[in-house]
């Protein structure tokens, strides 16, 4: 009498084990990109962002005093809002100038533009002292028709408060800054400006 | 906009486009923004003038600064940055502003119509904003709701005190916040003019905000910075 022989079992081939990886290392990628940055961060190795730099809530009365300020001096198309800044007791100023806005103020000329530029600083400075504010950066987003800053520009403010008064001129301002070019970059690429350079 | 300017710009597309994105025409705000980022290029050495004064830009330069800048501030100092995190942080700070003002108008909307829900959603977009919490509270004390208030104002505490062990200054948080809470609480009181409960707690947040203000004994920051 034969004994039955048991069936052999049916390999599964090397085909899911190559899949149970493959998506195991998809969802690991995933799971690094995802917590990456927020555990670099912990560890202090990233820098944090402006998000979190900037989380708490806004300095409201810096931020009405700013804007009545500027009203009173009739600078236009501007918008202030100050912002505490996280581990230390320092506040960034920051100023979205919508440019349109601004120029139906009656900026023709670059000179004019200049002054009402220096004019905005002074203000800032101003309204820094008196209120003891701790206003430790400035930023400037210039924002285009569609209201998204197309350059954004920050300094320390005791660089915008010199450029005020006279005491460094436009270029010593302007090497100064720090700039982000990012979004007029996406814009040119967008517009296939890039391709057609030499 | 001068002859000058015109043959610089056409020389230099990315800036030419800077000018005319800035503004549908003309002006003189527009042409100091694009003259400034002139400066500020030739400043990085991202342009160039040879000898005869003819510009030349390195695009691939350019995008290449745009990238090793994004990398150094995240972390650390580099050529392209500052090294300070605060200044590399902030050229970012417009989202920032702008989630700020989409949460202040669902805030607004909310103590406008004395419904918590809609300061629960701005506290979802903006979770750390102690000054939306204190909004929430203010709303639940007009409401007749003291437990929801408290706790609501408890959370707003624990944010300041978090920020203030992080090593923010202790009497400008504080001030922040009273500052907030009696605005709050004013905002409630056109709503529920005749609240007494909403009354009593703005005076007693008035006068915490004149002792931290004053520094007077038993004051939130007393024997802190």
């Amino acid at each position: 009498m034969t004994q039955p022989t048991a069936s052999p079992k049916r390999r599964r081939g090397c085909c899911f084990g190559c899949t149970v990886t493959a998506l195991g290392a998809v969802a690991l990628l995933a799971l690094a990109i995802w917590l990456g940055p927020t555990l670099l961060r912990a560890a202090g190795i990233m820098q944090p962002d402006a998000e979190t730099l900037f989380a708490g809530a806004p300095d409201r009365q810096a931020t009405d005093a700013m804007n009545e300020s500027l009203a009173s001096f009739e600078i236009t198309g501007v918008e202030a809002m100050v912002l505490p800044i996280a581990g230390t007791d320092g506040q960034l100023a920051h100023f979205t100038v919508d440019v349109d806005a601004a120029a139906a103020g009656g900026l023709q000329s670059p000179e004019e533009a200049e002054a009402w530029l220096k004019e905005l600083a002074a203000q800032m400075a101003a309204q820094n002292d008196a209120l003891e504010l701790n206003i430790e950066h400035v930023a400037l987003d210039f924002a285009g028709p569609d209201g998204n800053a197309l350059v954004s520009v920050t300094a320390p403010a005791g660089v915008f408060e010199a450029y005020a008064s006279g005491a460094i001129t436009r270029e010593q301002f302007a090497e100064a800054l720090d700039v982000d070019l990012g979004s007029l970059i996406d814009l040119a690429r967008g517009e296939g400006l890039l391709e057609e350079l030499p | 906009m001068n002859v000058s300017l015109i043959h610089r710009l056409r020389l230099l597309p990315l800036l030419a486009l800077l000018s005319l994105l800035l503004s549908s025409c003309d002006t003189g705000l527009a042409e100091l923004v694009a003259e400034m980022a002139l400066d500020w290029a030739q400043s990085k050495n991202l342009i160039s003038f040879d000898a005869e004064g003819n510009p030349s830009v390195n695009m691939g330069q350019i995008i290449a600064y745009e990238a090793v800048r994004a990398g150094q501030a995240a972390f650390g100092s580099g050529d392209y940055t500052t090294g300070d995190t605060a200044l590399d942080a902030a050229l970012d700070a417009g989202d920032v502003v702008k989630s700020v003002k989409d949460a202040d108008e669902l805030a607004n909307r909310g103590m406008a119509q004395g419904d918590p829900a809609l300061l629960d959603s701005a506290i979802q977009a903006r979770p750390s904003d102690w000054n939306y919490h204190d909004q929430k509270g203010a709303i639940l004390v007009a409401n007749g709701d003291a437990v929801g208030a408290e706790a609501a104002f408890s959370e707003s505490e624990a944010l300041v005190e978090r920020r203030i062990d992080g090593g923010g200054s202790c009497r400008a948080l504080m001030q922040n916040m009273l500052r907030g809470r009696i605005d709050a609480y004013h905002n409630q009181l056109v709503r529920e003019p005749d609240n007494e409960q909403l009354m009593n707690q703005l005076f007693a947040a008035e006068d915490e905000l004149e002792a931290v203000n004053q520094r007077l004994p038993g004051n939130r920051c007393e024997g802190r910075q």
